[in-house]
């Protein structure tokens, strides 16, 4: 377990963190819900939506530079005041915490329809709740640790899976190369697959970084991994499945590892697959309860976040439980937090980036 | 603390074994084929094939057995899912589908639509998208039941050797669930599943049920259509057969032919022959055997191998009315059986050879493409698949309208056929 205020993770650390965590949401509705929206040409939005979060990046950093020895709910407190400070802080809080028990109970939803159809779905949401307050005890650093080491068989898994679909690759399905539209590749791309709560999280942590002045290279090279290896995938899948059919599942990529068979020895390796996306799953949902005990504990001016982690995970374990069904799950999700999230995770760094700029300009 | 983490640890680990889900082989029913044919009251007729494992383990080792080394079970029900409950209430065992290799659909039930079979089964759980598809000349449930394994104990496998089998042929095409649903899908596309028949010879089930196969059997299927194209270039028959159709002393499952579906129907039957030109077309013929006249001495026949070398080249004038095709079809050949003792490998002969070939596949396939544009009406070749590089979004393509403007197109294509191999011998004399 580690020391409060002394877990630093190096840059290759932070990178993958971020990574992987940006990676979780291939397991959720976001490629299908990309497809849907524009066609074979889902795969463009994303690298749109890669220009969305290199902003989001720039703004943050703008935010954090000035303040080396903060994080950003201190400096969102630093330069919205106490009152405002602690509301925008306590936004943060409210996004972390339902991104967090969104993924949780789509990701528990996910395992039931795939390999534990009659599992309780409350044994599942607990085993990962329980799961993430221990990571959370352990603190961020073996999460960190963790993510690197898991990264071969994460990043080696997915090439695995991208290599033994090779076969079943055509071309033909990219085209019309535009899908849905360019207007629709724009606005989608931007709305629902960009703007993500991992930068965020990175400017949580970012006293734990080795240096502060890291955060920037951590967060651009983690984007451009998770989206670089999103974009892979959803070619891949685009490739395999023609987008009509591809749209229609809920976890494309799992169906799209059923599909592979290579001769009669290499079969049924979605196990393999299985096992990549618990590893993600779990880091994700770790690193978002870490992170809002964290943020919680900064707005309250407490000293160690321990104390917060068994009820802000008691509380996600509640609130995971709380849509009625998986669609509507996949509704929340979908049409209220991924789609107004930018407003959110742009708008706040943008309205703190001038709060700051007309503060020093007074000054 | 230390005896606390041992302790999860060891709690931990019970849940290893999997406590709701967990399912042990020796209390479960797997399936490896299920057969729909239409039923009574609209419902569905669902054989399914259940393996009884002690006595298939014991067939692939010492072959000394006493009980069936599969059960076969008919049950009359309106979904798959209801078949695959009522199946259960036969079986003490839990009835699983996760190995279930191939669906059969009957071609009765194939002409009246099988989508609203489909749909269901591919949302079902345990139903894998690489299980094989086919439709049977007759029923399925009588060509389950007389499957003749002769060489295999189990059909998964037979099956299996079937699609690497099929890439040698050339005169069927294996097509996976998940492919047959998507193609079902897609507005564009038609979707094709290979066929399957029992020699009729023998098999007195099926005599009343295939429109094929009243008396016909042995006789060509696709020779009047070709006579409209050339008089004068002979057609190769060899293959020209439907399942089921094929002349053999045995009662044999035959694998040959195309069954093609337009809007979710199945509309026409295409011979192995006709197969391999669809499939050459298509640019997905990996490997198939011919016998033409030896253009040299024409009283010999000729055995050739063809091979796709590469990819065919489509261009396409979309601003043309009608809408104007071309294309280029790249084909290798390995001599194999020389009957006249014609040294192939003299240029002159080569050059011969050649040109007869191209003439005969130009002819065959020229038949095929009007087949599928008078009378299917579609695009069996998905050329749309090549012309869609040219537009820019999907209204773009939508608008063009694709399948009408192709029942009017103009398709000129050539064939570049090089003979790469003249078999063991380089000369005879």
């Amino acid at each position: 377990m580690e020391k409060l205020g002394k877990a630093k993770i190096g840059l290759t650390e932070a990178v993958i963190l971020l990574a992987v965590s940006s990676l979780a949401r291939i397991f959720t509705s976001v490629p299908g819900d990309l497809i849907v929206h524009t066609g074979q040409a889902a795969w463009l939005s994303i690298l749109m939506g890669l220009v969305l979060i290199l902003v989001q990046i720039w703004l943050v950093w703008q935010i954090m530079k000035n303040r080396p020895q903060q994080n950003l709910i201190e400096a969102t407190e630093d330069i919205a005041g106490a009152k405002w400070g602690t509301v925008f802080n306590l936004l943060w809080l409210i996004l972390m915490v339902s991104v967090n028990l969104l993924y949780i109970r789509i990701f528990s939803e996910d395992l039931l329809l795939s390999a534990f159809f009659s599992t309780p779905l409350t044994l599942v949401v607990f085993i990962f709740i329980l799961s993430s307050i221990w990571a959370g005890f352990l603190g961020i650093e073996a999460l960190a640790r963790g993510a690197k080491l898991l990264s071969w068989l994460i990043f080696g898994g997915l090439l695995l899976l991208m290599l033994c679909l090779f076969p079943l690759f055509d071309l033909n399905n990219l085209f019309p190369f535009l899908g849905e539209g360019w207007d629709k590749v724009l606005i989608w791309g931007g709305l629902e697959g960009s703007v993500l709560i991992d930068v965020i999280l990175g400017a949580v942590i970012i006293k734990s970084l080795a240096k502060p002045e890291i955060f920037p290279k951590a967060a651009v090279r983690s984007m451009l991994i998770g989206f670089g290896v999103f974009i892979l995938l959803e070619v891949a899948l685009l490739m395999v499945i023609h987008w009509r059919t591809a749209s229609e599942f809920i976890l494309p990529f799992y169906t799209l590892s059923r599909q592979i068979h290579l001769g009669r020895f290499f079969q049924r390796v979605e196990s393999l697959f299985l096992i990549i996306w618990l590893f993600i799953v779990l880091i994700k949902a770790a690193f978002l309860l870490y992170c809002s005990a964290v943020t919680l504990s900064d707005t309250l001016k407490l000293a160690d976040y321990r104390p917060l982690l068994v009820p802000v995970a008691l509380i996600t374990l509640m609130l995971s439980l709380c849509p009625t069904d998986f669609s509507t799950t996949i509704q929340y999700s979908g049409d209220y937090l991924r789609r107004y999230f930018w407003v959110i995770g742009l708008g706040l760094p943008l309205t703190l980036l001038i709060w700051d700029k007309l503060k020093r300009r007074k000054q | 603390m230390k005896i606390l983490k041992l302790a999860f640890l060891l709690i931990a680990m019970l849940g290893l074994g999997g406590c709701w889900d967990n399912m042990e082989v020796e209390e479960t029913a797997y399936v490896l084929a299920v057969g729909f044919d239409l039923g009574k009251n609209d419902n569905l007729e669902i054989t399914f094939q259940i393996a009884n494992p002690k006595e298939l383990a014991g067939k692939q080792g010492s072959g000394q057995s006493g009980d069936k080394a599969y059960i076969f079970n008919t049950i009359e029900a309106p979904l798959p899912v209801a078949g695959y409950t009522l199946l259960n209430t036969i079986h003490t065992r839990q009835v699983s589908f996760l190995h279930t290799k191939v669906y059969i659909f009957s071609e009765e039930l194939a002409k009246k639509g099988i989508q609203e079979i489909l749909y269901p089964l591919v949302m079902y759980r345990e139903t894998r998208g690489s299980s094989y598809a086919f439709v049977c000349r007759g029923k399925a449930q009588d060509l389950m039941n007389k499957q003749n394994l002769n060489l295999e104990s189990n059909p998964a496998r037979q099956f299996e050797l079937l699609e690497e089998l099929s890439q040698k042929l050339g005169f069927t095409s294996m097509i996976t669930l998940a492919q047959f649903y998507e193609e079902n899908k897609n507005h564009h596309s038609e979707s094709f599943l290979p066929l399957l028949g029992v020699n009729k010879e023998k098999s007195s089930s099926q005599a009343g049920n295939s429109e094929g196969g009243k008396g016909e059997s042995s006789q060509p299927k696709s020779s009047d259509t070709k006579e409209a194209f050339s008089q004068d270039t002979p057609s190769p028959e060899f293959g020209d057969y439907l399942p089921g159709d094929m002349p053999e002393k045995e009662t044999n499952l035959q694998f040959i032919g195309t069954a093609i579906f337009v809007d979710h129907k199945m509309k026409a039957e295409l011979t192995g022959d006709e197969t391999r030109y669809l499939l050459m077309l298509q640019g997905i013929l990996s490997e198939s055997v011919l016998v033409i006249p030896d253009p040299v001495k024409p009283q010999y026949q000729l055995g050739i191998t063809l091979r796709q070398r590469e990819q065919p080249e489509w261009d396409f004038a979309l601003e043309a009315d009608p809408l104007q095709i071309t294309g280029k079809i790249y084909l290798e050949v390995i001599l194999n059986g020389i009957a006249s003792e014609v040294n192939f490998a003299n240029y002159a002969h080569k050059e011969k050879l050649e040109k007869s070939l191209i003439a005969i596949l130009e002819k065959e396939n020229q038949a095929l493409i009007h087949k599928a544009q008078k009378e299917y009406k579609s695009d069996i070749f998905r050329l749309w698949e090549k012309a869609k590089w040219k537009f820019i979004d999907n209204a773009s393509f939508d608008s063009y309208q694709w399948s009408e403007k192709f029942r009017q197109a103009k398709i000129d294509f050539q064939i570049e056929v090089e003979v790469r191999q003249t078999g063991k011998q380089i000369r005879t004399k």
